[in-house]
Formats: C-alpha cells, sequence, structure tokens
C-alpha cells in the first residue's frame, strides 16, 4: 500500500496519477453533473407568496443542477495540484430573473439557487497542493476535511448517502502533515519499515484572520436622560465606555459617551492597512488525527476490514476567551459479512463567542453575560449484515440539543447537513423551522437538514438483483432530546437530567418527532451514469410547530425526487 | 414617553415564572375593592401575582385608588404633528410604513387618519395634542419587514404653539421571531401579545411590579405567558419588572382585556397599583403601558395637566 494511500481514503485526499516521465505534469479531471428533481406535495401551508397566497397548498416542483469539476495537476506521485470548482451550483432551472421581460417567452435560463437569489456561476471553491517530503506529505490549501461518517468534518463528495444529495461540504485552510510513525520509528532503528496502516495526522487551520464584527465583550448602554452615565452618580458608568473628554481628546472625563452593544457590526470599509495585524482575534485551530486502517486484516479467521481512529481539533480565540476541544472518535468493522460502525463526537470547552441576543448571567456571576460552557455531543452507530447482493442495517443516532440557547451552557448542535438522514423530516421540515424561528439573524443556530436536538433510528435495507442496480428502503424514527419550546415543543412530562423540564407552556403530547419511510431505486450504467429515484412520507407529531415556518399543519408530507448524474 | 421599549416583545415568554405555583391563602385585592381572581377554565390571579419582594419606585401618589387624568383646560388643540417611526430594536427609521391613527383611542373601525412614512421614516399629521389616541402600524407584508404594531393611550404633549414631535415605533418580523424562540415560547398566530412598561409616580421605571390580564368580567384566560426584562431584554426567570420595568403578556386572546399591575404590599398579600384597559389583536404587538395610580393606562404629559394658552 503507498505510505499514505489509506490516510488518503480517509481524509478524502485524491490520488496522484502516475507520470509516465519524470518532466511531464499529467493533468486529470474529477467531477460530475449532477441534476435533481423535487416534488413535494403539499409542503406547505398555502403558497407563502405571489397572487395565490391563502388558497390552498399545492404540490410544488423544481429541478436543481450541478457541475462540479476537480481538475489536478500531479508530477510523478510526488506532488499534486488539485482544484475543485462548481458551476451552476444547485441552480434551479429556468430563467428565474426575468432575464426575458415577457416570462412566456423565456429563453437563456438564470443562476438563481434554491433560496430564491442569483449565485456565481462560476465558484472555485478549494485549491489545495500536496507533495511528499522522506518523513510523510504535506498537504496544504483551502482543503476539503472529512473525517468517518462525516458527522462533523463532511467534505460533501459525490454520491455517498443512501438517500438525499450532498449540498455543501467542510473546507478549511489549512497546513496539514501526514505520516506513517511506525514506519518512521522502524527505517530509524534500522529495520524494514513494515506495512502497518497506522496513520498519524497534525496540522492547523486559520479560520479568521479578522471577523468584521466587532467583540467587545461588555456593553455600553445609553442613558435614556441623555449626556451619559456620570462617574460617582450612575451605577452604569464603566470607564471603558468613556473614551473621550469634554473637548474631545481621547481619555476619560466622568461621563460615558460610547454606545454599543456586546458585539457590534461592521462593515469592510473600516479595515485600514493593518487590518490583519490584530492576532488577538484570529480563530485558529490545530488538528490531530491517529487512525489505523487496515484492510484484509485477519481476525479469527476471518478476512475483515477494520479502521479506527480519533480525531482531535483544538480551537482557540483569545479575544472572546474561546477554548474549545473536539474529540471525534471512529471505528469500522466489517468481518465477513458483519458490519459495525460508529462515529462519536464531542464538543466542549468555554467560549465568550456566541453573541446572541438576549444572552444573560442568571446567577450575576459571570464577568462576560455571553459566556457559555460548552458541552456538545454526536453519534452514529450501525449494526448490520452486508454482502454483494444485499445489506440489513440498523442505525441509530444522536445530536444533543440546547432547551435554553442563551443560558449559560451551550449544548446543541445538529450533525454535519451532509450527513443525510431521510428526505424529509431533518432535511426540509426541522430545517424551515429553525430558520424560521431564529431568522437571519442567528443564522448559525439553524439545522439546514443535519439531524438536530434528537435521537433516532434509522433501519435500512439494499438489495442488489443486479450488478448495477440497488433497490433501498429505510424507516425513520425520531425522539426529541431537549425541547426548547420553540423548535421542539415540550410536554407535560418532560425531563432534562431526571428533574422536570421547565417550559413556558407544554403545546405537546407526543413523546417522538415524527416518522418517515424512504424508498429509492439506484442504477448505474454506461459506467459513468447514475440515475436514482426516491420517495418519503412523512409524518410528523406535534412537537414541530409546523405553522411557524408555514408548513402544513396536518403534519402528512409527501416526496418524490430523481436525480441524474455523469460522474467521471 | 411611551417609548417602544419591547425589544423582545414576542419572547417574553419565560418558563415556568408566571405560571407560580398557588400561594393559598396570599389573597389579592384591588385598592378599588374588586376582588381579583376572575376564574377561567383553569387560570387563577394565583398564577400570575406572587410577588413579595417590596417594589422599587415612587408610589406617593398612590392613595389606594386608581384614578384617570384629563387634560387642562386648553390642552387639547390641534397641531400639525412631526412624526418618525423607528424600529424598537434598532432605532433605524422604518421607510414605507403605513401609520393608522384612530383618534378615539381603540380600534373600533377603520382609521381616522393614514400616513406613508418616507425614506427617512418621518410623517406628517394633524393631530390633537393632550388627547389620547391608538396607532397601529404596518408595512408591505410581502415584504414582510414589520410585524403589526399597535400602541394605545399614547398622547403628544402640548408645547404651545411649536407643533410637536413625535416618534412612534415598530417592531421588525425578525425582532418578533427571534425573541420568543431565544426564549423558548412558540407564539400562536391566532392570539396576540401585549407588552408595556410599568411607571411609577415620577415617571421612573417602576420595579417590583407583576402584571395580569383579565376580560370585563374578571375571567383569566388560559395559557397567557406574562414574562418580564432584564436590561431590556426578556429573560426567562426573570419573575417581576427589573430597573428597566418593561413586562410582556404572551398569547393574548383576540378581545378586549384589562392589564393590571401588582406589588407586594409588605403584608404576605398585593395591591393593585396600575392599570390600562386595551383591544388586543391577533399576530400582532398591542402596547400599553401601565402607569402608578392610573387606572385606563391614559398618562397625562406634565404640559397637559397645567392650563394651556
Amino acid at each position: 500500500m503507498h505510505l499514505l494511500a489509506a490516510l488518503f481514503c480517509a481524509f478524502g485526499i485524491g490520488t496522484a496519477s502516475a507520470a509516465e516521465d519524470e518532466s511531464t505534469i499529467d493533468f486529470d479531471m474529477e467531477g460530475y453533473y449532477r441534476t435533481r428533481g423535487y416534488v413535494f406535495k403539499e409542503l406547505f401551508a398555502a403558497p407563502m407568496s405571489g397572487p395565490g397566497g391563502g388558497t390552498p397548498a399545492q404540490t410544488g416542483r423544481y429541478m436543481t443542477q450541478r457541475l462540479r469539476l476537480q481538475p489536478s495537476f500531479s508530477f510523478e506521485k510526488r506532488a499534486k495540484l488539485t482544484m475543485m470548482a462548481d458551476v451552476m451550483d444547485d441552480v434551479v432551472w429556468g430563467d428565474n430573473a426575468s432575464l426575458s421581460s415577457t416570462a412566456l417567452f423565456a429563453s437563456d435560463p438564470s443562476n438563481t439557487a434554491v433560496d430564491g437569489q442569483e449565485s456565481q456561476t462560476f465558484k472555485l471553491k478549494r485549491a489545495w497542493m500536496e507533495f511528499d517530503i522522506p518523513v510523510g506529505k504535506i498537504r496544504v490549501g483551502r482543503q476539503p476535511s472529512n473525517w468517518g461518517l462525516g458527522l462533523l468534518a463532511n467534505d460533501g463528495n459525490g454520491f455517498d448517502d443512501l438517500f438525499g444529495e450532498n449540498h455543501g461540504g467542510s473546507t478549511f485552510d489549512r497546513f496539514m502533515f501526514a505520516t506513517r510513525p511506525l514506519a518512521i520509528v522502524q527505517t530509524a532503528l534500522g529495520k524494514d519499515a513494515g506495512d502497518t496502516p497506522l496513520f498519524f495526522v497534525v496540522g492547523v487551520d486559520r479560520l479568521v484572520e479578522d471577523s468584521k464584527d466587532q467583540y467587545y465583550g461588555y456593553n455600553c448602554t445609553e442613558n435614556p436622560a441623555g449626556g451619559g452615565w456620570v462617574q460617582g452618580e450612575d451605577s452604569a458608568y464603566d470607564e471603558r465606555c468613556d473614551l473621550v473628554d469634554y473637548e474631545g481628546n481621547p481619555g476619560r472625563d466622568g461621563v460615558t459617551d460610547t454606545v454599543h452593544d456586546y458585539t457590534e457590526e461592521r462593515d469592510a470599509a473600516y479595515r485600514s492597512q493593518d487590518w490583519w495585524a490584530d492576532n488577538h482575534d484570529d480563530v485558529k485551530q490545530m488538528i490531530y488525527a491517529l487512525i489505523y486502517r487496515g484492510e484484509g486484516v485477519s481476525l479469527a479467521g476471518r478476512s475483515s476490514d477494520l479502521t479506527l481512529g480519533v480525531y482531535t481539533v483544538h480551537r482557540t480565540q483569545d479575544e472572546t476567551n474561546s477554548d474549545v476541544w473536539i474529540l471525534d472518535a471512529y471505528g469500522h468493522l466489517l468481518w465477513g459479512s458483519l458490519l459495525m460502525e460508529g462515529e462519536v463526537l464531542n464538543i466542549r470547552g468555554t467560549s465568550s463567542a456566541i453573541a446572541l441576543p438576549g444572552a444573560f448571567d442568571p446567577n450575576s456571576e459571570l464577568d462576560n453575560p455571553l459566556q457559555k460552557d460548552v458541552d456538545i455531543w454526536g453519534y452514529v452507530a450501525r449494526l448490520g449484515y452486508e454482502t454483494a447482493s444485499s445489506s440489513a442495517i440498523f442505525e441509530t443516532g444522536y445530536a444533543s440539543g440546547d432547551e435554553n440557547v442563551i443560558d449559560d451552557r451551550f449544548t446543541g448542535r445538529p450533525i454535519h447537513s451532509d450527513y443525510n438522514v431521510g428526505l424529509l423530516i431533518y432535511d426540509e421540515i426541522l430545517s424551515r423551522v429553525t430558520a424560521a424561528n431564529y431568522t437571519d439573524s442567528v443564522k448559525g443556530l439553524w439545522s439546514k437538514g443535519g439531524v438536530y436536538n434528537s435521537r433516532y433510528i434509522y433501519p435500512h435495507l439494499k438489495f442488489r438483483p443486479a450488478e448495477n442496480l440497488e433497490l433501498r428502503t429505510a424507516y425513520l424514527l425520531a425522539w426529541p432530546d431537549k425541547p426548547d419550546g420553540t423548535n421542539v415543543l415540550c410536554a407535560a412530562d418532560d425531563e432534562l437530567d431526571g428533574e422536570p423540564l421547565e417550559c413556558a407552556s407544554t403545546d405537546a403530547s407526543d413523546s417522538h418527532l415524527g416518522w418517515e419511510l424512504n424508498v429509492g431505486v439506484h442504477h448505474d450504467f454506461h459506467q459513468h451514469i447514475k440515475v436514482a429515484l426516491e420517495a418519503a412520507w412523512a409524518e410528523t407529531s406535534d412537537r414541530i410547530p409546523l405553522e411557524r415556518a408555514g408548513l402544513n399543519p396536518s403534519g402528512k408530507f409527501f416526496t418524490m425526487q430523481a436525480r441524474a448524474a455523469f460522474e467521471f | 414617553m411611551r417609548t417602544l421599549f419591547l425589544m423582545s416583545l414576542v419572547l417574553a415568554a419565560a418558563c415556568g415564572d408566571d405560571k407560580a405555583e398557588d400561594t393559598s391563602g396570599d389573597v389579592a385585592s384591588d385598592a378599588d375593592g374588586d376582588a381579583d381572581g376572575g376564574t377561567s377554565s383553569t387560570a387563577t390571579i394565583d398564577d400570575f401575582i406572587t410577588v413579595t419582594d417590596e417594589p422599587v419606585g415612587d408610589l406617593s401618589c398612590f392613595t389606594g385608588t386608581l384614578t384617570t387624568e384629563t387634560a387642562a383646560d386648553g390642552c387639547v388643540a390641534q397641531r400639525s404633528m412631526y412624526g418618525e417611526v423607528l424600529d424598537f430594536q434598532e432605532d433605524d427609521p422604518v421607510d414605507e410604513a403605513t401609520v393608522e391613527f384612530f383618534f378615539e383611542d381603540g380600534i373600533f373601525g377603520p382609521p381616522d387618519a393614514v400616513v406613508t412614512t418616507d425614506a427617512n421614516g418621518m410623517f406628517n399629521i394633524e393631530i390633537n395634542t393632550c388627547d389620547p389616541y391608538t396607532y397601529r402600524i404596518t408595512t408591505d407584508p410581502v415584504l414582510d419587514m414589520t410585524k403589526t404594531t399597535i400602541e394605545s393611550h399614547d398622547v403628544v404633549p402640548n408645547q404651545g404653539i411649536v407643533n410637536p414631535s413625535h416618534e412612534l415605533q415598530s417592531v421588525s418580523s425578525t425582532t418578533y421571531a427571534l425573541i420568543p424562540t431565544l426564549l423558548g415560547v412558540s407564539p400562536k398566530v391566532d392570539k396576540g401579545i401585549v407588552a408595556g412598561r410599568a411607571y411609577d409616580c415620577a415617571g421612573n421605571n417602576l420595579q417590583g411590579l407583576q402584571v395580569m390580564i383579565e376580560d370585563s368580567s374578571g375571567s383569566i384566560p388560559d395559557d397567557v405567558v406574562a414574562k418580564y426584562f432584564i436590561d431590556d431584554f426578556p429573560n426567562r426567570n426573570q419573575p417581576y419588572t427589573s430597573e428597566d420595568g418593561l413586562w410582556i403578556l404572551m398569547d393574548v386572546p383576540v378581545g378586549d382585556w384589562v392589564v393590571k399591575g401588582y406589588v407586594a404590599d409588605g403584608l404576605g398579600g398585593h395591591t393593585l397599583v396600575a392599570r390600562t384597559e386595551l383591544k388586543v389583536l391577533a399576530d400582532s404587538i398591542n402596547i400599553s403601558s401601565i402607569y402608578a395610580g392610573i387606572e385606563d393606562g391614559v398618562k397625562m404629559p406634565p404640559e397637559c395637566l397645567t392650563a394651556c394658552n
């Protein structure tokens, strides 16, 4: 096995093409064109805009498309430059920008995305290089990140989901070094390097160089009577808000003169030549991974595939006292036909960077009411039977929720949106509910289609009557984790850590969020063509406030979706 | 004066505090002699009024009986008022807002006057000073920028021959959606929100007050949740008005209601110190502040209480 071939697979790194000549740079192009059609029966309560508003719900349909190009230039097997660009990225078919003054005579289609806004035709999303060094491999640049099942880091590449589509993908500006530590030690000891597939990765990501929003960590309030707060007279006086003296010169005069919140929105116009020089506001993270990836390993007399690994991230930002650790463990065992696979992640630490409106310090103990302790959990586990012709897998998963996002504990995070579970409950319904509730002001808390504030079971079956034909079916049943009273409504007997959950109102009675049945047919032909037909029926419980998102209050949903793709 | 402090009108619905356990033996009685605790199917006054901490504020004007204020001679006069509609949270002007004025101080029919703000959120209208009125602000529903905001008992002061200027406030749809979300409440579209500030006799915010709502017969609607603010933002755990005096009632049914404000009397009971009446519309924010000693929620500015030229 190539020294880092398994690592490439684990981290989604493309392999280098063999060079025919020492001076030859080989060019390769990978990618795909895909188009997907969506039909939703009565998804909405009523058409939300236009003259049809208020009329009974209708069956909505639309088509999207994407062309993904991933060219690469490689020099032998020692160096490689890879780029990834999306063209017409999830663009809706047709002229949706009134390029034609009369819709009936439309001819040139527009680049309108599913959110109804115009998008760039061409987006270069990733570009990175990788090269060998004597002790390993280095990869530098804006690159994909994928780990395990993709609960945390999911590159969004390809067509790897049981149902649904990948739309986003994790991308980081990263410097990464990968090596095979045992091989180095063996070589250093003068022994054969061996082929133990144990890999170690270390890297550094630069997430933010300078945030446009200014973080203060304290607020400067306005005196309703005018003239600022006076030192010695007003308890609200804060010397940090007293920046200018009575003559207008920098300094304090005992009267506050600045008004701002804990954070302040700015635009890029404020930046001067030294905008990048402040390291205090930089967001950076170190990544470490250790993974064993064994193929054809003999276990209890059977040839097995075994992968075990741990991925660790340490993210910091000095300005907001953010110090967060992410631990993500992944395991995969295919023992004969028995499959066991799972990933569990925990995010913990402290941060004052999560500036939500209404943040408060319930016990008046914190210097900064934005300060939060972070403790987030998620997992997916699969157990089943897999052969060349069929598979039966029982899957369960969990994404921790947060019953109160503005207190001092931050415990909720959805699983990555490109880890698709079903087609309706998470992908469409809860994503719309969280978007409607959190609005654009708090977009970071949207579920975006990922598993959200719940635990679920998702048994699924695959049957392959022919080599290139696969029938799939799956059943989803989900339960809420921490009802928050607005995205997931509370029931009277809900508990939190063994104690009754306090909610403003208990509008729900059902124990579960809802169920969903998925069926699909997937067929590959002409070596590059992939077609799929998928359908889903779902019924949500009274736990989900459908009306808030303008969704069909009956709670019954149906979708049929079809995909055609050319993969190269 | 009656500013929209409803930064989070929508949200105030906090959990638990206002659904306090029954304090049996704690009989709340109005200063005017009526016994509160009108019954509905499940809600009682004890669900709302539980405060034991003494109020902070000037209650010297309260003699035990709620009163009403009327304008002094000559103070009700027509003036050309310069108005500005501001977003409640951001204080940014709201352009293209439709402002309807109801000079009978209630929405009993079509508006008496309608104006539209310009690009700077400004408008001009002929209005009577020292005469309470109600206004309603809306924007284009297709754009969904603001939520229908209604304020009752607003009064423009008489400033002599000077045409007055006045600020009206509306609540953005984002604020309306976000605050309840952050506080764990899912407001019902067929009900309304009532909010306001509690003022003491000196016109300052009254701390330590709790509010409840009932109809004219004393019936308290089910499922109404009362919440209070800290630092002008709704707080899940605040049990009564804080220094900012703000309060909010969530999921109030459509109709005519009376909001009553109570403070602890220091003897284990409660005293009704403020009251207002208003009409609540569905899917809207209905603002009506309460003033110590005032029965109908109409507080005359000082300029209206002495004879005007």
